[in-house]
């Protein structure tokens, strides 16, 4: 997940921080796809976007989806937000 | 939530509330935050939000129960007809508190109700729709409206 750290989205041009999403995106559907419980998957992938740097809090959640994005109580700068969904 | 009974629920509910410690209760106060989420800095904002949707394509796994057993212990959903922006349906979603919400927002310590589309889009207090990743910090707060403490 190193490639994927905050420091590197930050940096990174837009088609190359576009690149970056496509590839995160593609992993992680291939991590929920796997996975037993949506929201525990959800936990964890998001506990390992944190530990690259990213600011992640919950903005929502349901039973079939869950938007985690930066702190919208005190300014985190850029980040990125992440709309997991279930495709029961 | 789905498929419950009465007498569930208020078992649920009672177990869920003697064991969810209630983390800090205030009512949302306007403060003057930082212009990167602010309204004053919408370009910025709009430009330095890079938003992904993850899809998972298992269609056999477990629903997830909220009550009682999720991060958020109890949610309840009702679909309204007709109510969205151009005429879609919507779903007006209330739950108990967020502990994974931003430690100082409303949504942490408190109930709040949701209006939403499918595609989305929530419906402010002032009766416009934006998508999450369109607004202020200000307006990613007012898009939880209380629903009690």
């Amino acid at each position: 997940m190193a490639k994927f750290e905050q420091a590197v989205f930050e940096h990174a041009d837009d088609p190359v921080r576009a690149e970056l999403g496509a590839h995160l995106s593609k992993l992680v559907s291939e991590r929920l796809h796997g996975a037993t419980n949506f929201h525990d998957m959800v936990i964890a992938i998001v506990s390992e976007l944190r530990a690259q740097g990213h600011d992640l809090w919950s903005w929502d959640e349901d039973d079939d989806f869950a938007v985690w994005g930066p702190n919208y109580s005190k300014q985190s700068g850029p980040g990125i937000v992440v709309t997991f969904r279930s495709a029961w | 939530m789905r498929g419950r009974s009465i007498d569930r629920l208020a078992s649920q509910t009672s177990n869920a509330r003697a064991t969810t410690p209630r983390h800090f209760r205030f009512h949302a106060t306007p403060v003057a935050r930082r212009p990167t989420w602010g309204r004053e800095a919408s370009t910025l904002e709009t430009e330095s939000k890079w938003k992904f949707c993850v899809t998972s394509t298992n269609h056999f796994a477990p629903r997830y129960t909220p009550v009682g057993s999720g991060k958020i212990w109890y949610h309840d959903n009702i679909t309204v007809p007709g109510a969205g922006p151009d005429g879609e349906p919507v779903q007006i979603r209330t739950h108990s508190a967020n502990p994974s919400a931003p430690s100082d927002s409303f949504s942490f310590g408190n109930y709040t109700t949701q209006i939403n589309t499918s595609d989305g889009r929530y419906m402010l207090p002032d009766g416009s729709w934006k998508w999450l990743t369109e607004m202020t910090g200000d307006e990613l707060s007012a898009a939880h409206m209380p629903a009690g403490n």
